[in-house]
């Protein structure tokens, strides 16, 4: 009887669909470059071929990874009408789900686990939505399937967890937790759970000790989801900061050079071809794209930036002081430049000015454990030492990286008549320079006044 | 049965042959008449509230058009009903004096409106955020504070309707980007203080340019600045003049995209905690340390975060002792694909627990701002408005603007759990704007909870209650000092259950709430018994008390 109703319940779902007038597409106008030509490829071949469900199906990908969900779902639909493979049950679950129809949610990824019982990732849709449904034995057999049919699908593991905890039942989570943490060492997500389960059952102590930057948890194997990532658009915008970051300064200005001559373009890309150029050992075509930019918009906080770093990364520290100072004429509220300003200033040996810029900065934002070393340090080179600890322990504290803070750290609490924290602090540390070996040694020695 | 139900689905599903082509408007706007009737009706024109807010967008994204809309109902002359006061914005980089002022409208008694802002000292013409208020001078009426993009303003009630701005010589103007505030007196001196929740440290010279699917260009969000800003929190030092003391009382750090503020007692010691909604960076939870200064604990008592450790857009917080525990919950309302967060309150530890209360699918496509637990059908159970609207675009349209989404209307059905109300939003037709602010209360003096829900770029909906009821209601004024004691606790006796209220107005988002405490009381006509905690820790009786009408609990006239 279950299955009977599962059956109807999916095919009403394509059946009421099946019959629908032909889609009509959004109009160009509403969506950017890169999706309009996409949407347009999508719809000369469904008019070509208006009865393939595979190019329904594309155009539905294609809508999805336009973030056009509702676009998607009807063509999803229509294919699925016309015989479309299991996955796009698959996809219309997902849609439905985004879209917030929980219950089409479940009816279609029932009906691509009839069709498909041994795909694992269905399995573990199926418990997000019964989850999210509140249904915590459902969500938790689920799951439990996904993981008999691939044991290395942690997404369905970690729903587990949360169908525990979610039940009040933080104990078995915990103990779930544990083995999977250590079978799945290289998902730091599962610490987070670990650090929510620690403090759902008042265990607040341990939970803080488990500092840990979120992360996504890529749930497993699931090549229907896999089939969707050629179709995800990005902006040049979004495509040249990531090949920024990645290495693919060439590709990168290759792809902003061809968007700026086409028309399109913004001062965010004139700053970001210009470090482009720079990355790629240009800094005259970096200076001239500037230039350009800042002959438009001499106040752009964005390009000028751009232009202190580049100043900064050439050595060219009063320049870009200079520059900074004229950020901050315009925007005095920027933290992040009040303490590029005081790290110029420390370079420049000009350390009492260095620390009125590095405590600006600090005032108007703390979260960097960077920016409370450089204080630190500034307080120490002055001989502060006293002024400077806090902030260097906060550093450390904070997970700050650079060289010198655990050093200046060390010294800081010998010469604040501290030599026993001096030495517990260098004598746990991993990997010391060559200066804290040396006032450990000391230390150790006693030759250090305690 | 279960085949009957399938066939149930199959009429659901049916419906889908009606679905919207791609492009075209959701069809539940153009739907039929509903099955159930509405639970609200909007009837703003009708009752003469007439407010347009506009954001001031003209092509160029600048970031404060994006999440600006707020509003305040408030009791400006002491007449007994709610007054309204719209927070305009009005043009990011227009000069004040060229920007449309706030505007100010008079309740008649009966829940009709007309504009009374001429003469009366409240059109502030910063580029508005949202409002609050509170008697800051303890002259027994209310002021108001207004939030700006540009220095914020108090405007000291002179009575019959009449405002002064005091910002300069009361030291409240922060001159940050302020979103929500609240007045609550944080040290017990008496006096109330005012908290100020500010979001980053933004200037056009640092504005920048974002691009999302699907349409290209539009707004950046908080983390392409990366500039949160610490709160505020201004010490009342009497004669309205107000002390800077955010360093001293630890709110000043760590900052936040501050943007929703619910004023609690978390631990039940009688002192106000402060909880914080920040926008892409952890929440804030100002726990009172007895002594002026405050401890931000949110990673300890565990809502700096969603349970599965995901740090979401969080715009608006709802509060309630929704598990009647007798201690209050939270509720933090998110942006699209980041389901609300339902934080239950384990006596200052919190356990997300949205996943039982049917909030996390229908939530999942919207970006809720304004958000407040009320029993809006008096059967005895809190139930849950959320004022929605993106600030990318959509997953589906709603009509020209690509921001724009239905609000959401949930019924508590007990035991945390909620079902959603139809038609969606309780409104019919449906309603579909980018709305922000949700200003929760009784505005015709019926007895229940209506909503003046603030729209970004379009008319404010004034939502009349008329759902069907379901039981008795009560409403109290709870009052000490001549003035709204704000942070008392009341506790309402029914059988065996124990409702809990708070005496406050800062919750939802942008909003100054009415300070009056509402509650259904199901099939029973009247309470068994009404006890006041009042702030500090003092407890009173007012006994048993009749429903269906409203009654003003004045401090040391119950038994103690």
């Amino acid at each position: 009887m279950k299955r009977a109703s599962r059956w109807l319940l999916s095919s009403a779902l394509v059946l009421a669909c099946a019959h629908a007038a032909s889609v009509e597409f959004p109009t160009s106008g509403a969506l950017s470059p890169e999706l309009e030509a996409a949407v347009a490829a999508a719809r000369t071949r469904v008019e070509a071929e208006p009865e393939s469900a595979e190019a329904w199906l594309v155009a539905g990908m294609t809508f999805e990874g336009g973030d056009l969900l509702s676009q998607a779902e009807v063509c999803y639909r229509r294919a699925l009408a016309l015989g479309a493979p299991p996955q796009a049950w698959y996809r219309l679950s997902v849609m439905a789900w985004k879209l917030g129809d929980l219950p089409a949610a479940v009816a279609a990824i029932q009906r691509a686990i009839e069709l498909v019982p041994s795909y694992a990732p269905s399995h573990w849709r199926l418990g997000t939505y019964l989850f999210d449904q509140g249904d915590f034995p459902g969500a938790e057999s689920a799951h439990r399937r996904a993981t008999e049919l691939d044991p290395r699908f942690v997404g369905a593991w970690a729903g587990i967890a949360l169908v525990y905890m979610a039940s009040d039942r933080s104990q078995e989570a915990l103990a779930l937790l544990a083995d999977l943490r250590a079978r799945f060492p290289e998902h730091a997500h599962l610490v987070v759970l670990t650090r929510t389960a620690l403090t759902e059952a008042g265990r607040r102590e341990e939970a803080e000790r488990l500092r840990v930057a979120w992360t996504p948890l890529p749930p497993g194997l699931d090549p229907w989801q896999a089939e969707l990532r050629p179709y995800l658009q990005k902006s040049v915008m979004d495509r040249a900061r990531e090949l920024l970051g990645s290495g693919g300064a060439a590709e990168a200005v290759r792809l902003l050079e061809g968007w700026l001559a086409d028309g399109g373009g913004d001062r965010n890309a004139c700053a970001y071809l210009a470090w482009g150029y720079f990355l790629l050992g240009r800094p005259g075509d970096a200076r001239a794209t500037l230039e350009s930019a800042l002959a438009k918009d001499p106040d752009s906080v964005l390009v000028l930036g751009m232009l202190a770093n580049l100043q900064e990364a050439s050595q060219e520290l009063p320049a870009a002081l200079a520059t900074c100072e004229r950020i901050l004429a315009v925007d005095p509220r920027n933290g992040a430049l009040q303490a590029q300003r005081g790290r110029i200033l420390t370079r420049l040996k000009r350390p009492e000015e260095a620390l009125v810029a590095l405590g600006a900065a600090l005032e108007l934002d703390g979260r960097a454990p960077e920016v409370w070393a450089e204080y630190g340090l500034a307080q120490c080179a002055l001989q502060r030492w006293a002024e400077g600890l806090p902030a260097l322990e906060r550093a450390l504290r904070d997970g700050a990286k650079s060289a010198g803070t655990r050093a200046a750290l060390a010294r800081a609490y010998v010469e604040t008549g501290r030599a026993d924290e001096a030495r517990a602090l260098l004598e746990g540390a991993p990997g010391l320079a060559r200066d804290e070996q040396a006032l450990l040694e000391e230390l150790r020695q006693g030759s250090v006044p305690r | 049965m279960r085949l009957a139900a399938a066939l149930g689905a199959l009429g659901l599903f049916c419906a889908c042959g009606q679905e919207p082509l791609p492009g075209s408007p959701d069809a539940s706007t153009t739907a039929a008449t509903p099955a159930t009737p509405p639970w609200f009706v909007e009837e703003a024109a009708a009752r003469g509230l007439l407010f347009e807010h506009r954001s001031g967008h003209a092509g160029r994204y600048l970031f404060p058009e994006v999440v600006c809309g707020g509003g305040a109902l408030f009791d400006m002359d002491e007449d007994g009903d709610l007054d309204a006061y719209l927070v305009q914005s009005d043009g990011v980089l227009r000069a004040r004096a060229e920007r449309a002022p706030n505007r100010l409208f008079r309740n008649a008694g009966d829940g009709t409106f007309a504009d009374a802002s001429a003469g009366s000292g409240t059109e502030d013409r910063g580029y508005g955020m949202g409002a609050a208020t509170g008697d800051a001078d303890d002259d027994g009426d209310q002021e108001l504070y207004v939030t700006n993009l540009d220095g914020n303003a108090l405007l000291r009630n002179d009575g019959g309707g009449r405002f002064q701005d005091v910002s300069a010589s009361a030291g409240t103007t922060v001159g940050l980007w302020s979103s929500s505030a609240g007045f609550l007196d944080h040290d017990l001196d008496g006096d109330l203080d005012l908290y100020v929740v500010n979001y980053l440290h933004w200037s056009e010279a640092f504005e920048r340019t974002c691009y999302a699917k699907p349409h290209g260009e539009t707004y950046c969000g908080p983390s392409s600045y990366d500039r949160p800003a610490a709160d505020t929190l201004l010490r009342n030092d009497g004669g309205l003049r107000f002390t800077d003391v955010s360093r001293e009382a630890g709110v000043a750090e760590p900052p936040g995209n501050g943007l929703g503020i619910a004023c609690l007692d978390v631990d039940l010691d009688g002192w106000p905690d402060v909880f914080v909604a920040n926008d892409a960076s952890p929440n804030h939870l100002f726990m009172n340390q007895r002594d002026g200064r405050f401890l931000e604990s949110s990673q300890a008592a565990g809502c700096h975060a969603d349970q599965d450790g995901m740090v979401k857009a969080g715009m608006g917080v709802g509060v309630g002792d929704v598990d009647e525990d007798g201690d209050e919950d939270l509720l933090v309302v998110n942006m699209q694909n980041e389901p609300d967060s339902y934080f239950r309150n384990e006596r200052a530890r919190f356990v997300d627990r949205t996943a039982g209360t049917g909030f996390k699918a229908i939530t999942r496509p919207m970006t809720r701002f304004g958000v407040g637990f009320h029993d809006f059908d008096h059967d005895g159970l809190l139930d849950l408005y959320e004022a929605d609207g993106n600030i990318l675009h959509s997953y589906k349209s709603f009509g020209p603007d690509p921001f724009a989404e239905p609000n959401l209307l949930f019924r508590g059905l007990g035991g945390g759990r909620f079902a959603e109300v139809e038609p969606r939003g309780g409104t019919h037709p449906l309603l579909a704007h980018t709305s922000r602010a949700a200003v929760f209360g009784d505005v015709d003096l019926d007895g229940d909870v209506d909503i003046l829900v603030v729209n970004k770029d379009g008319p404010a909906d004034l939502l009349v209650n008329r759902a069907e009821k379901r039981g008795h209601w009560l409403v109290l004024r709870v009052v000490e000092r001549g003035r709204d004691a704000l942070g008392a606790t009341v506790e309402v006796r029914i059988g065996a259950r124990t409702l809990v209220r708070i005496v406050r107005g800062a919750y939802s988002y942008c909003a100054a709430n009415d300070l009056r405490v509402h509650l259904g009381l199901g099939e029973a006509a009247a309470a068994d018994e009404v006890r006041v905690r009042w702030p500090g820790g003092a407890e009173e009786s007012f006994g048993a008390l009749a429903g269906d009408r409203a009654w003003t609990l004045t401090r040391g006239a119950g038994a103690r």
